[in-house]
């Protein structure tokens, strides 16, 4: 698949944050509504304010998303351990190391999204937009952490 | 009525990012891999760009109808969060609404990226949160 050149990635992703706003009349942020759900399932403290159909609305929507950009693409071929060829190029092709990398690192995203109150879109998006101290604090820090990383993957793996 | 409503608007916004997700680039591995190591600059220059029309845009709106957007600030969860969060999105490729995209997309091997990022969620949910006093203000436009 041909990925859009960045003006158009960066309209489309400014206007579905603003859509996101004046359609919903909430700033765009995935990773609450993951603490939104995980606390129903826990049964720690109920989210009066926010439903869980609303959470559970978005998230088919996001998995919608990604199937009509595939299909529309002619590229709808599913799999289970394929990631991409710079991580086999990394990590090689082995079903549980594989699993082993991809839920360590959902595990850290998890955590950290949590602790710090955001991700790429409430933090990154929503919040540098706003010049929270919180989100510019955050957004520079798990893009820098994420380059680090990325690095130390290159040098290490390879 | 309105209940039911929300819902599905926010069915359709998702839908909508979660195209947009796939288009850019964000839900392969490689291109983010490419995008922390310089390699290529399309994905950085997207959110920049985004990131940029969306301060002009809340700036009209805060200044048109002044929403009560709840502040976002530093706090002792901030920065490790942060540390963790970026290195976690390097190992796996994706963040949270990216793991659902890659869902639909066919890239099966999101499921233990989610899983993870459940098991990361209720762990520091359970353990810290009320410890360290980090608990993200829950209102309506907050998020």
């Amino acid at each position: 698949m041909t990925y859009w050149p960045f003006w158009i990635a960066g309209v489309a992703l400014f206007g579905v944050a603003l859509l996101h706003w004046l359609v919903a009349g909430q700033l765009m942020s995935v990773s609450s509504r993951f603490s939104g759900i995980v606390d129903r399932v826990r049964g720690a403290v109920p989210d009066k304010i926010e439903p869980i159909a609303n959470h559970l609305g978005f998230f088919g929507g996001l998995m919608l998303g990604g199937l009509a950009s595939m299909l529309l693409a002619g590229a709808f071929e599913p799999t289970m351990f394929e990631v991409g060829s710079s991580f086999s190029r990394y990590f090689g092709d082995d079903p549980i190391l594989t699993a082993l990398v991809v839920t360590f690192g959902g595990a850290l995203v998890g955590f950290g999204t949590r602790m710090s109150t955001g991700c790429t879109s409430g933090h990154g998006l929503c919040g540098v937009a706003r010049f929270q101290p919180g989100s510019l604090l955050a957004t520079c820090t798990f893009f820098g952490t994420g380059v680090l990383t990325s690095f130390a993957i290159e040098a290490v793996m390879s | 009525m309105k209940s039911i409503l929300l819902p599905a608007r926010l069915g359709l916004l998702g839908v909508l990012l979660g195209f947009t997700l796939s288009r850019t680039g964000f839900t392969s591995w490689d291109e983010v891999h490419e995008m922390f190591t310089f390699t290529s600059l399309r994905m950085f220059g997207a959110f920049a760009l985004a990131v940029s029309l969306l301060a002009v845009a809340f700036f009209v709106i805060q200044k048109r109808s002044k929403p009560a957007w709840s502040p976002r600030p530093i706090h002792r969860g901030t920065l490790i969060g942060g540390v963790l969060f970026g290195a976690g999105w390097a190992l796996s490729g994706g963040c949270p609404g990216v793991v659902l995209t890659q869902l639909g997309e066919g890239k099966l091997y999101a499921l233990f990226a989610l899983t993870g990022i459940a098991i990361g969620n209720w762990m520091y949910g359970a353990l810290l949160e009320t410890r360290l006093g980090t608990r993200a203000n829950k209102t309506a436009t907050a998020a």
